[in-house]
């Protein structure tokens, strides 16, 4: 079991990992850009770093920021929450290389289903069910149309 | 000297960690205290009078870094000595603040056992390095951003600094 993981997230995502947290009886170290100094999530963690300004690409999605907290703070884990870094495979490897557990699915993982064609085939290829779709990228509109008009409306492009 | 009664406002605070530490105020006050530390488990107080540098630092865990306490802003305020209270804002408006730009380790010199790059009382130019903040095993060059006299230092070498923590205050020099 971990004994402190940071929070890289904010708002009410972060708050119920915290809850959570506090549930397990591990400690929590939140993060926050300047703009949510005053936000719950800071309140209810245990620790709080700022790691940037208000913008979010200078502050919950700057890697190098979050790492850095988790280092000076000594967590033993990272919880990205959903949104943010939590898709983020280069995220998840620098957890790793960083020797801090990315609470989340393996960084191959989150490539391969990050990318909407490869996800479909690797699920299919194990066996699960997909909805009906085309094989593949569709290129050109009139593949677009004879996929189309096999698959029926309405479709998702 | 008449001692100021708590306002009102300090005594809204239901946070008993608040209370708490307006207690040690008074107390360090009674006892002509210049600095307090105590500790007990995990949690760890230690205050320290304006005139004498940091005015408050909180940090629950021993050995963590800035630690965000809830209303913390309203900390100097209940400060009993309204004097020093006044010197201590005074001092501090005048003074020019150099914020940590990352976070991050902060070191006062280039390599252990090395002489800080700068000292209380030095003179600093624009584009002089200050310190060095460690990222990720990167070592970051803080550069001054002002020229003047170094008043204050507010962290310790070694220490975990976060994003726009104030690391040096410099009372900028008049002439060109």
């Amino acid at each position: 079991m971990f004994q402190k993981i940071l929070v890289a997230n904010r708002g009410e995502i972060a708050l119920r990992v915290i809850c959570a947290c506090k549930e397990l009886g591990i400690s929590t170290v939140a993060v926050y850009s300047e703009a949510d100094r005053n936000s719950l999530h800071v309140r209810f963690a245990d620790e709080a770093v700022c790691i940037g300004p208000p913008r979010s690409s200078e502050s919950y999605l700057n890697i190098p920021q979050v790492i850095s907290a988790a280092e000076i703070t000594n967590v033993d884990a990272i919880h990205p929450g959903y949104g943010f870094l939590s898709e983020n495979a280069n995220f998840a490897k620098v957890c790793e290389a960083s020797e801090i557990t990315f609470i989340g699915p393996r960084p191959e993982i989150i490539e391969m289903m990050g990318e909407k064609d490869r996800a479909r085939r690797e699920v299919k290829a194990a066996g699960l069910p997909t909805i009906p779709g085309s094989e593949g990228i569709v290129e050109g509109e009139e593949q677009l149309a004879k996929e189309a008009a096999s698959i029926g409306y309405p479709l998702i492009l | 000297m008449k001692r100021k009664k708590p306002s009102k406002s300090n005594l809204s605070f239901a946070n008993p960690e608040i209370q708490q530490i307006e207690q040690l105020l008074r107390f360090m006050t009674e006892h002509n205290l210049e600095e307090f530390e105590y500790s007990r488990g995990d949690l760890r107080i230690r205050l320290r009078k304006p005139s004498s540098g940091i005015v408050v630092a909180a940090p629950r865990a021993v050995g963590a870094p800035e630690i965000i306490v809830p209303g913390s802003p309203e900390i100097p305020r209940v400060s009993p000595s309204a004097a020093g209270e006044a010197a201590e804002a005074r001092s501090s408006e005048d003074l020019h603040l150099v914020k940590s730009p990352i976070v991050g380790t902060f070191y006062e010199a280039p390599s252990p056992g090395a002489a800080a790059f700068v000292k209380v009382g030095g003179y600093v130019e624009t584009g002089q390095t200050l310190c060095i903040v460690e990222a990720m095993k990167l070592m970051i060059e803080i550069e001054s951003d002002a020229s003047g006299e170094i008043i204050r230092i507010f962290v310790e070498n070694g220490q975990p600094v976060e994003y726009g923590q104030p690391l040096f205050g410099i009372r900028p020099s008049r002439k060109k």
